[in-house]
């Protein structure tokens, strides 16, 4: 992973700092269940869609790997998710709004916005980075516990944003691992 | 190797880690990844005053255990609104001569007609009666190996307690709160239910600080999205 992409060009380094930190707190200080928490969390996406798009931040990568790339991934949650003897969640409207529109903001904003603006940094650090801040911000909402499960699942959603191209492939993804919890 | 092959060979290998983490922690239970959502509407079977004009009925589940030669299949039972759930492992229950499977049955019933809470403490939710007998001789059926159980709680649970004859025994519950569930693992079956502390006691509600935190830092997340686009704009123009 030695793909180096040039500095951003569109914006300031220190507003996409002041960006990725207020995002990231704003996550993590997000409380539970509540419609605060999903107002915060498309708040945060919504920022990061803000974000210019940082042009030519890399390679592009074909349609195909798209296709491969998302499927290798949903294959992976659903495996574990057929693996574990979880009870899913009671299905409802509201979980589904939740964990769709949730999906979607955070990958807003670990995948497209800072991603992008860790790449200058070479991919490995985007893909490291973005994983490990996705895993931390989960943290006070849900315990430590989850942060193994979740820096992994966040690797995995990095890999797709680096080997895709596009962040929309680990959105796909992230809201089919959601829509697994209660399904 | 080439771009395209280096890309899915690390794929490959981070989906496995994935895989290993996942499969490693899939006991207690774990999803294939954490996600914020809403918790449903609780369902009382003695609902309190304030809750009882939007109450529903709660659901009771039955399933039956397939017996084989190590015993019963791994599975897990759990009531139709998913209040309360009870996770075998495989061989829980062992195979006896002539019977085929293992009854489960999960009951709500109102706590209060089982016994008072410990002192200090309030039922949260109902209580859950688990049962499982042989299919065809109805003979009770003892697990041999622990059994996980998860209640959803209606307010704060902080335990998850198993009537013992005369007294509440503490199952060592483990807190998710997302999901205002709690779960921990029982030697055996038996009437299950969810307690909190006062609700004056629980201490002071994160809601301000972590509130006016997130909202502020979320705030300051658009503002600088919006700082980089309007910058971004004046400098093509500019340029």
């Amino acid at each position: 992973m030695t793909v180096r992409a040039e500095a951003p060009r569109t914006y300031q380094a220190p507003i996409a700092a002041a960006l990725a930190c207020a995002g990231c707190l704003a996550l993590a200080a997000r409380p539970a269940v509540t419609w605060t928490a999903f107002g915060v969390t498309l708040a945060v996406g919504a920022a990061g869609l803000l974000a210019p798009a940082l042009a030519n931040d890399e390679e592009t990568t074909g349609a195909l790997a798209w296709v491969v790339v998302t499927a290798l991934a949903i294959g992976a949650f659903e495996t574990i998710r057929l693996s574990s003897a979880v009870p899913p969640m009671p299905w409802s409207s509201h979980a589904a709004i939740t964990v769709v529109g949730a999906a979607v903001a955070e990958e807003v904003f670990f995948r497209r916005f800072l991603y992008a603006a860790l790449l200058r940094r070479g991919v490995a650090v985007a893909v490291v980075v973005s994983a490990l801040a996705f895993a931390l911000v989960h943290i006070p909402a849900y315990g430590m516990r989850v942060f193994p499960i979740d820096l992994a699942a966040g690797l995995v959603l990095s890999w797709q944003r680096w080997a895709s191209g596009s962040w929309t492939s680990p959105a796909v993804a992230h809201i089919a691992a959601n829509l697994m919890t209660i399904l | 190797m080439t771009g395209t092959s280096w890309r899915i060979g690390t794929g490959l290998a981070i989906l496995v880690v994935y895989g290993l983490v996942a499969l490693r922690l899939s006991a207690p239970p774990i999803r294939p990844m954490f996600e914020g959502q809403g918790a449903p509407q609780y369902n009382w079977v003695n609902p309190p005053p304030q809750f009882a004009p939007t109450n529903k009925r709660p659901e009771a589940a039955a399933k039956d255990l397939p017996l084989a030669a190590r015993g019963s299949a791994a599975d897990v039972v759990t009531t139709g609104d998913g209040q309360a759930s009870a996770i075998f492992r495989e061989g829980a229950f062992p195979a006896r001569p002539r019977e085929t499977a293992v009854a489960v049955r999960i009951d709500p019933i109102d706590p209060a007609s089982v016994a008072p809470p410990p002192k200090g403490y309030f039922h949260d939710g109902n209580a859950y009666r688990v049962t499982a007998m042989y299919q065809r001789s109805g003979i009770q059926a003892l697990p041999r190996t622990p059994v996980t159980i998860v209640l959803q709680y209606a307010i704060h649970a902080t335990k998850l307690l198993r009537r013992d004859a005369t007294v509440w025994s503490s199952l060592n519950g483990t807190l998710a709160t997302t999901f205002l569930q709690i779960f921990g693992t029982s030697s055996t079956l038996g009437v299950f239910v969810a307690d909190r502390p006062p609700l004056g006691s629980i201490g002071p509600k994160p809601f301000p600080a972590a509130i006016v935190i997130s909202v502020g830092a979320a705030i300051a997340a658009v503002v600088a999205g919006l700082i980089a686009r309007y910058g971004s704009r004046r400098r093509r123009s500019s340029g």
